[in-house]
């Protein structure tokens, strides 16, 4: 058989290609480089979003009330919908006038913009409408679109002490802002108010 | 104290404390004891004016109890690795056995006038401690030798510093100060003085808790 030599050389060509297409492909696996961001909220007369690496500020919104993180990216904000009274403890502050603002608030955590609203306050059940309650609706947590609540109240007061005492954990669905459940804890046990 | 985990809801008041499941709201179970709010391994680790407690998370039974004999306000216990740690205002950390409350090690740290151990953490092996007067420490838990320790504020300045260990940094805090230390050599990072103070505990969040 007579080979010319263009033939030969579009042969080696083609046997080099195919050669390289039947390669096994790499066992190395890619490195999936990750930088972790830290966010460090702050909260004071307002909150303010912190760069954990730089300590810059990312972002500030007017709020007073918990912070609870989230799943799907999202902080969850407990905000407070009563007008200020005064701190009861370290970590709890005292309100009353209840309002219908909407408290409950999902926050893009690298902008601050506010993804959805909901009013989550469980009412105590036997408010008399007087003077000198002390509610508190504070945040346990939030997990798979569910937020945890405990409502505590005290009130109408009498020479000083409450006539009347709840001390309830609840339990709101944040798509549509209803109360799942609710437990009373008795108060003869867990006081409201006690320990939180 | 009020803690959601593992789709239950941990209620510890002073003297009686409650589970619930999140899912019904249905009452799993209560004990006579307070502040039982965070099991580990099966076990609570709590702390009242008088003792320091080990609780069976089943049957609610104390495993064994410590008397807080020191003068002053103790940190809240934290458990790691088989130990159960705490620290006192005085200065002094402690380590016992989880599991059966026997001291493994005990330590004096600073004077006694500096306000001692505030707060506690434990990670990898490590316990970091927040001390009153502005200091950091890291120190072993299996031995109690100090790893390194950084002062992050003015040590004339007693403060409740309470911080959160996350990713490469410790965060920590006191009235409206933020600091952030590397947490493999405690240099701090950056600090930060807010304008007005705290009105409540800052939080920290990172990208993995974030995007579940």
């Amino acid at each position: 058989m007579k080979i010319n030599r263009q033939s030969l050389f579009a042969f080696i060509i083609s046997a080099l290609v195919l050669s390289s297409c039947s390669k096994k492909s790499s066992n190395i696996d890619p490195i999936t480089l990750e930088e972790r961001q830290n966010i460090v909220l702050v909260p004071t007369d307002k909150l303010t979003a912190l760069d954990g690496n730089t300590g810059m500020v990312k972002w500030e919104m007017p709020f007073l009330g918990e912070v609870s993180a989230g799943t799907a990216g999202k902080l969850y904000l407990n905000q407070t919908a009563y007008g200020r009274i005064g701190m009861y403890s370290d970590t709890v502050v005292l309100y009353n006038n209840p309002s219908k603002a909407k408290n409950l608030i999902s926050v893009e955590p690298s902008t601050g913009k506010v993804i959805q609203q909901v009013y989550n306050q469980l009412k105590p059940g036997f408010y008399l409408g007087c003077c000198h309650e002390l509610q508190i609706n504070q945040l346990i947590g939030v997990d798979n679109g569910t937020a945890f609540m405990a409502l505590m109240f005290r009130g109408p007061f009498s020479n000083g002490w409450p006539t009347t005492q709840r001390f309830a954990i609840y339990a709101t669905d944040l798509t549509t802002g209803s109360v799942k459940w609710a437990t009373d804890i008795a108060t003869s046990e867990i006081p409201a108010f006690d320990n939180v | 104290m009020m803690r959601l985990t593992d789709n239950k809801i941990y209620i510890g008041g002073t003297k009686f404390s409650y589970i619930l499941d999140a899912e019904t709201g249905r009452k799993i179970q209560s004990y006579p004891i307070g502040e039982l709010v965070n099991p580990i391994d099966g076990t609570f680790y709590a702390m009242n004016n008088e003792k320091i407690l080990a609780v069976d998370s089943k049957s609610g039974s104390v495993k064994w109890e410590l008397q807080k004999t020191n003068p002053g306000a103790y940190t809240y216990p934290v458990v790691a690795n088989g130990s159960c740690f705490f620290g006192t205002s005085g200065g002094k950390l402690f380590a016992y056995d989880a599991e059966t409350g026997k001291k493994k090690w005990e330590r004096q740290f600073g004077e006694y006038n500096q306000g001692g151990f505030h707060q506690l953490a434990t990670e990898n092996g490590m316990l970091f401690a927040s001390y009153m007067n502005g200091k950091m420490l890291a120190i072993d838990q299996s031995t109690g030798n100090t790893q390194w320790e950084s002062q992050m504020y003015n040590p004339d300045d007693i403060s409740p510093w309470n911080f959160e260990v996350k990713g490469n940094f410790i965060y920590a805090w006191a009235i409206n100060k933020v600091v952030a230390l590397d947490k493999q050599t405690g240099l701090k990072k950056w600090e930060k003085t807010m304008n007005s103070l705290f009105t409540r505990k800052p939080r920290v969040f990172d990208d993995t808790q974030l995007d579940l």
